[in-house]
């Protein structure tokens, strides 16, 4: 939770990550498609795998392809086109630029893309590879010596049979490596892959929750003296760690209190009878809770982000106390449930993540979820199968992010 | 000459007699328990045929039943004054009367059941006590009941019942009480949870309630 998933993004950048034959021949026909629906759809209908996260490319930008039995690299350079986007090659991932970078200086390498045939039709001659791209250039000041340029691999795997255009694809993307990316406000836009795990980010966060609590109780031997149990809340901060491009472990510390009370609902014919007649207990308990949490991203856009949460929580009886009030007079220091607190209790817990990026390194996130103990909280008054529903906002800052 | 005269005179005395025309109301059926009011207008003088109309006074609702007759059967839900009206048919001679009659026992009961007795002596909460809602010594709006206490064990400790005749007001709140003894007489009963029954009984309803008393001292 806490944890910010972010949208990946390099700003003004989109990036892609392929992990299949971008020589695998495809049909496509969509109409002003937006750019994360045509991934999807290569996803779904041709099992092209690709995650990208997208910043500072317009909302309203469409893309319009009809193609068949094309090789994915060119349906890619006609979306290329179409979206004004230029691109790199880094590491296992082809990288797009959008054509405005907002740091010029970062950029690498480029290769740019122009003159690609918006919309092919069915009937439109066959574009190769060579016929998309018309110039490429290559930064003066680049550090790494690429082998070839992408139109040369591209031109190769034009002319050679389905077999040699992957191994020229796989050449080129392994030619080159150690790309500096941008800094990004994402925490999982540095886990490249999603396989792979490893420390990827780090950070902070607060949070506040409110609990609705569904305490069982036990029965009284008089029916109508009643328990009632208020709003709960509890405070907490720690620290979490992105593990992967979708996994985060996050470990707190929080305040949380348990509050409950006893209604006597007792009804007397003289209220001013000197036997002190009770009218409330209320019992105050605090335990000092350790939220051990894992979430893992289900849903990743632009600045917004969706985990689904498990964790455990043990907690530590840090404070209680107990008061009676009377519809009389008595002694409001009374010891009926104060000393039946469990002084440790266990709960396992599950929920959701929303989290929204404010920021480059800051974000607000909300959390319901469902708690449910293990042990009873009060051995006079409730039964172990208590629970409560929670809802959690926070705050959580970044502050490390791998390069 | 003297018979004549004597004659005479009692036809006139019989005549004055014939012209003084009176009603007066006779009300049965007044105790508490009743469900109606049983009125008959009693009238004397006038020629012996009358016609008879019936009336409420205070409050000004509608004659709820049969009119034109001598005798009439109310159950009213509130108090009120009823009239009746009396003409001669030969004579025309008129003549009313007005009686209150109270209002039937019927409708919801109005009730404060306490829940808790300390019989220890001090004079404060040391009997179980019904009254009416206001935890005042009101009319209950029963004119019978049946209680019976028991303990934790389902054991019965205490019982009585009643049906008041004496007076329209029927129970009144004071009138059902438990002292706390073994069946109103023995020790007091020790604390704990205890269980009534009380059955409450008017015009239009029956009701029971159960529910728990708490004895603590």
């Amino acid at each position: 939770m806490r944890i910010l998933l972010l949208t990946l993004s390099l700003f003004g950048t989109l990036t892609l990550y392929a992990q299949v034959d971008l020589t695998k021949r495809v049909s496509l026909d969509v109409k002003n498609i937006r750019l994360d629906k045509l991934f999807e759809i290569l996803e779904t209908n041709h099992g092209v795998i690709i995650s990208f996260g997208i910043d500072n490319i317009p909302a309203d930008l469409t893309i319009s392809l009809s193609v068949k039995d094309k090789p994915i690299y060119e349906i890619l350079q006609m979306i290329c086109s179409q979206a004004g986007l230029i691109y790199q090659i880094i590491d296992s991932a082809v990288v797009f630029k959008y054509a405005r970078p907002l740091n010029q200086q970062r950029i690498e390498r480029t290769v740019e893309t122009t003159k690609i045939p918006i919309t092919p039709t069915k009937d439109s001659p066959k574009h190769s590879p060579l016929d998309s791209i018309t110039k490429v250039t290559v930064s003066d000041h680049l550090s790494e010596q690429p082998v070839d340029s992408l139109q040369d691999s591209l031109q190769s795997s034009h002319q050679t049979n389905a077999q040699d255009a992957k191994d020229t694809t796989h050449q080129v993307i392994n030619e080159f490596k150690q790309v500096e990316l941008p800094p990004v406000p994402s925490l999982f836009s540095t886990a490249k892959k999603r396989s792979r795990v490893g420390l990827y980010g780090a950070g902070v966060f607060f949070s506040y929750a409110v609990d609705y609590n569904r305490f069982h109780f036990i029965d009284r031997d008089i029916a109508f003296q009643q328990y009632e149990v208020d709003w709960n809340y509890s405070l907490s901060m720690g620290g979490y760690v992105i593990v992967s491009s979708k996994l985060y472990v996050s470990l707190g510390v929080g305040y949380a209190t348990k509050d409950f009370a006893l209604n006597y609902h007792y009804r007397v014919l003289d209220p001013d009878d000197p036997f002190p007649i009770p009218d409330k207990t209320k019992v105050e308990i605090r335990y000092l809770e350790v939220p051990l949490t894992i979430g893992y991203g289900i849903l990743t856009k632009r600045k917004y982000s969706l985990c689904i949460a498990a964790g455990f929580y043990p907690s530590y009886l840090v404070e209680k106390s107990e008061r009676t009030t009377y519809l009389n007079n008595g002694n409001p220091s009374t010891s009926y449930f104060v000393n039946a607190n469990r002084s440790t209790i266990y709960s396992g817990t599950i929920g959701f993540i929303a989290h929204y990026s404010i920021g480059n390194s800051c974000g607000i996130f909300i959390e319901p979820g469902y708690l449910y103990f293990i042990g009873a909280v009060n051995k006079a008054a409730m039964q172990p199968n208590s629970s409560l529903y929670r809802i959690k906002t926070g705050i959580q800052f970044s502050l490390y992010r791998k390069k | 000459m003297k018979t004549f005269l004597l004659l005479l005179t009692l036809q006139f005395i019989l005549l004055i007699q014939s012209l003084a025309l009176s009603v007066t109301i006779n009300q049965t059926g007044t105790a508490a328990n009743s469900c109606s009011r049983s009125l008959t207008a009693v009238v004397s003088g006038g020629s012996g045929s009358y016609s008879y109309t019936w009336s409420i006074v205070t409050p000004a609702i509608a004659w709820p039943t049969t009119n034109g007759v001598a005798s009439v059967s109310l159950a009213l839900s509130q108090t009120a004054d009823v009239n009746v009206s009396v003409q001669d048919l030969n004579t025309n001679q008129m003549a009313s009367a007005t009686v209150t009659v109270y209002r039937v026992l019927m409708g919801g009961f109005d009730t404060f059941i306490p829940n808790l007795i300390t019989p220890n002596g001090d004079g404060y909460n040391d009997n179980w006590i019904v009254t009416a809602s206001g935890t005042n010594y009101s009319p209950i709006n029963a004119y019978s009941y049946t209680l019976t206490i028991k303990n934790a064990s389902n054991v019965q400790v205490f019982a009585a019942s009643a049906t008041v005749t004496a007076n329209h007001l029927g129970v009144i709140g004071g009138d059902i009480i438990w002292n706390a003894r073994l069946n109103g007489s023995g020790s007091i009963v020790p604390t704990g949870v205890y269980t009534y029954q009380l059955t409450l009984v008017n015009c239009s309803q029956s009701t029971v309630y159960n529910g728990q008393l708490n004895v603590l001292y």
